[in-house]
């Protein structure tokens, strides 16, 4: 007895001595990366979607699918587009670098989804090229997140959400890289994301530089008109036709699909106009395809209270002015897309 | 659920803490049983039918084995086989058979199972593994080695379900595991402690290094398609430490949670880096598949009874069908084939080579044995690059360039592949130390302050290595 009982203390305090060094350990990183200015932020990812994904088919479910890519991603507060829409349910399906055609088409397809669709995209998102830029996320959510996956994801997010230990740019091994091979330090993020995937961008955050990424944009916008030219206006229309039976299939259902093309400025917007002049592109996709579909395309810049907003890198709004633009998408859910002028 | 997720950590929680409260053997082995089938449906629930039904399938089949006359059994043994291997066939090997089906015979079959309701049907996790389980205990019924008394349906669900092994093993046999169930252990201080100890080394070896240290590296370089030389053995290097780690991080996690729970499973790794020649490889890597191998395919093949050319051909046919159990490709079967060689080859050359030994000095001697060591792991790390390739041309792409010494250089070494290569040579002298010593009983000897401040140390790093999860590599099997 006095055997086992010597056994119980000598795993008691070797437990208490590991527990407390790495809560010590992680603790000492934690303040000090947050020392150096780095902010906590959920790592997205394709079961974080499909999770969010499968919210929308809720039963009961008045859902608003915000659909796109970071424009609207780190633009919108979801929270505040409940609050001005009571009884709706926002779900925040964009993601960040990749064109929402393919999600689309899934809530097209799924009879559950009677709810809105706001699409966030440009005229360049609706061509061809970018059709199956969001299919990954599709498929995972096809595929199914499994009861342990869900809880795993759901957990990690709260974590990740709160503490900078969740961060894997500033785990162990790039700190030991840097350490030994000299590897470049990691730079402090101004993009954050929350654990319902809604995003944010604060441009006053240190080392953001918002000039630098408004020339890469117009750059990376120029470029890929190299690799993807622009087809002709007939034949870019001709080729939605797809994007047509998704619009059907959701107002068949009840629901409702609202475009919105983002504001972007400067070299940026010169860089748009140049590849889809909004004449030839977006203004016929409105008139030829949306509308009598019974879809609305929404025009960001024709809308004062959005066009008024600051675009510090040319293509996305500053944390601070989330509020101003989801009050001004929510008056134009409100009007299904027809107050707007 | 996998061992690395935070879902594990809370169900492992609640387990822990309801093994504690409930002592009864009635009432423990239903417990045992559901919260098993709950960490299995934790992956998808429809795989949980499959498991209940196979499993009950074998254990009414396991009872007519023991009750049935001689002729009987074989009937009741081919309805096993058929019935186990069946299922795999169905599950794993379908897409196989049909491809290659249609390459020789032109069958059009593979056109067929890639409709979309036939194309639905997923491989379950941990198939491979439950399923020769299962086939294990009804081999044993057909020899007599089961008990008299029969089993009953309870002990031989959890035997198959026992959560800490159902997905990746260990593969424990129904007669090491029966009488455990039988004796209802109870986990003392000592079993919790180490138990919880070798799960928190089986994370460490897992997330920080499998997930962090190798598979980056693995991933970079077995996705490149211009290799040389020294980035082809780099790549063979990568993924001879990511597996390692991965398997043997899975398995140590698995004895742990079975070890605080008061179960025994058997080892599953023993220092396989350190193996001087193939039959000591085989003997410290994946021991509960090579044994199985060993007793329920490589002995009834004939085993060396029937002299050298068919145990020769019997050790080449079992290595062939161990590649193949891990996956429907060529590129396993070739692994398995490379090793079979191997094993032939050590085998032929083995008396010649001992003579020649023993006839040397002492140092002599030890660097030969130094040199057979090297070109053992050289060898296993040359058949790992069949293991890891997505198919047969990229396996042969990056073998040529293995064999062809034409450039030392590896142009600009990112930092993550040298700190990869630091990780394998730690990797590799852990392992050559545990010739020597066996480091884990080792490490239950150490005084509480510096044990805890060494797990205190593999918990913080474990913590600190967030975000570059993968799935365990042998749940696909």
């Amino acid at each position: 007895m006095s055997n086992l009982s010597n056994l119980s203390k000598h795993w008691l305090l070797t437990f208490c001595i590991a527990v407390l060094s790495c809560v010590a350990l992680c603790a000492a990183v934690e303040l000090h990366r947050s020392a150096q200015g780095h902010l906590p932020t959920v790592r997205d990812d394709l079961d974080l979607w499909a999770l969010e994904r499968a919210r929308v088919d809720r039963p009961g479910q008045n859902a608003i699918a915000v659909l796109g890519t970071s424009r609207i991603l780190y633009s919108l507060d979801p929270d505040a587009l409940a609050r001005a829409l009571p009884g709706k349910v926002p779900v925040i399906l964009a993601v960040n670098g990749a064109y929402p055609l393919a999600a689309l088409s899934d809530l097209a397809h799924d009879v559950k989804f009677t709810g809105t669709a706001l699409v966030d995209i440009d005229a360049r998102g609706l061509s061809r090229y970018y059709r199956d830029m969001q299919q990954a996320q599709v498929r995972r959510f096809t595929d199914g997140v499994g009861p342990s996956a869900a809880v795993h994801r759901r957990l990690l997010s709260e974590w990740q959400a709160r503490l900078l230990l969740g961060d894997a740019d500033l785990g162990l091994m790039p700190t030991l890289t840097r350490l030994l091979f000299g590897a470049a330090p990691p730079q402090t993020r101004h993009a954050t994301i929350a654990p319902n995937r809604a995003g944010s961008l604060d441009f006053l955050h240190p080392n953001t530089n918002a000039a630098a990424m408004a020339a890469n944009f117009a750059a990376g916008v120029l470029a890929d008109y190299q690799d993807h030219p622009p087809p002709p206006p007939d034949q870019w229309l001709s080729e939605l036709d797809d994007l047509v039976k998704d619009i059907r299939a959701i107002r068949a259902r009840g629901g409702l699909v609202l475009f919105f093309c983002s504001a972007t400025s400067g070299a940026h917007l010169l860089a748009d106009q140049q590849g889809y002049p909004r004449a030839q592109y977006w203004d016929r996709f409105a008139r030829e395809i949306a509308e009598p579909n019974g879809a609305r395309a929404i025009y960001a810049l024709d809308i004062p209270a959005i066009a008024a907003l600051p675009l510090p890198d040319s293509s996305h709004i500053d944390q601070r002015d989330r509020a101003a633009f989801t009050q001004a998408l929510a008056q134009l859910l409100i009007t299904g897309g027809n107050s707007h002028d | 659920m996998p061992f690395d997720s935070f879902s594990f950590l809370l169900f492992f929680a609640v387990m822990l803490l309801l093994d504690r409260i409930v002592h009864s053997t009635a009432a423990r082995k239903p417990i045992l049983l559901i919260a098993s089938w709950i960490f299995y449906a934790g992956w998808n629930p429809l795989f949980l039918p499959m498991l209940i039904a196979t499993s009950s399938l074998d254990w009414w089949l396991g009872r007519k084995l023991v009750a049935a006359s001689k002729i009987a059994k074989n009937r009741w043994l081919v309805l096993s086989l058929l019935s186990n291997l069946g299922v795999l066939a169905f599950f794993k090997y379908r897409f196989f058979i049909a491809s290659n089906m249609d390459a020789v015979f032109g069958t059009g079959l593979l056109s067929g199972l890639q409709t979309p309701g036939a194309a639905s049907w997923v491989l379950p996790v941990g198939i491979s593994f439950y399923t020769f389980q299962s086939l294990s205990y009804c081999i044993d019924a057909y020899r007599g080695h089961l008990p008299e008394k029969p089993v009953s349906w309870l002990d031989f669900s959890l035997y198959v379900a026992f959560f800490p092994q159902l997905v990746a093993g260990p593969i424990v046999r129904f007669g090491d595991f029966y009488p455990q169930l039988a004796r209802n252990p109870r986990a003392d201080a000592a079993q919790i402690g180490s138990g919880l100890a070798l799960i928190i080394i089986g994370l460490f070896l897992k997330v920080v290094g499998a997930d962090s240290v190798f598979a980056p590296t693995t991933d970079v370089l077995f996705a490149s398609t211009a290799h040389n030389f020294a980035s082809a053995w780099l790549a063979a290097m990568a993924f001879t430490g990511q597996i390692f780690c991965d398997f043997a991080g899975y398995s140590l996690c698995a004895i742990g949670a079975a070890r605080a729970m008061g179960f025994w499973l058997p080892e599953n790794f023993n220092a396989p880096y350190a193996a001087i020649g193939f039959s000591d490889f085989w003997r410290r890597w994946h021991i509960s598949l090579s044994s199985w191998l060993r007793d329920y395919l490589y002995i009834p093949l004939g085993g060396n009874r029937f002299g050298a050319l068919r145990t020769y051909v019997a050790l080449s046919l079992t290595m062939l069908l161990g590649g193949l159990w891990h996956g429907a490709a060529w590129t396993f079967v070739a692994w398995g084939a490379l090793h079979g060689m191997y094993l032939v080859v050590e085998r032929l050359a083995g008396p010649t080579l001992t003579q020649f030994h023993a006839r040397q000095s002492r140092p002599v001697a030890t660097s030969l044995r130094g040199m057979a060591w090297l070109l053992t792991l050289l060898l296993v790390m040359f058949a790992w690059v069949w293991f890891r390739a997505t198919d047969s041309a990229q396996a042969l792409a990056i073998c040529a360039q293995m064999l062809a010494p034409n450039s030392l250089l590896m142009g600009d070494l990112s930092a993550e592949s040298k700190l990869m290569a630091c990780g394998f040579l730690v990797l590799i002298a852990l392992q050559l130390a545990q010739r020597h010593f066996q480091l884990l009983a080792r490490l239950q000897t150490l005084p509480p302050i510096i044990l805890g401040l060494l797990l205190g140390m593999l918990l913080s790093a474990i913590v600190l290595s967030p975000g570059n999860a993968r799935a365990f590599i042998y749940f696909q099997f």
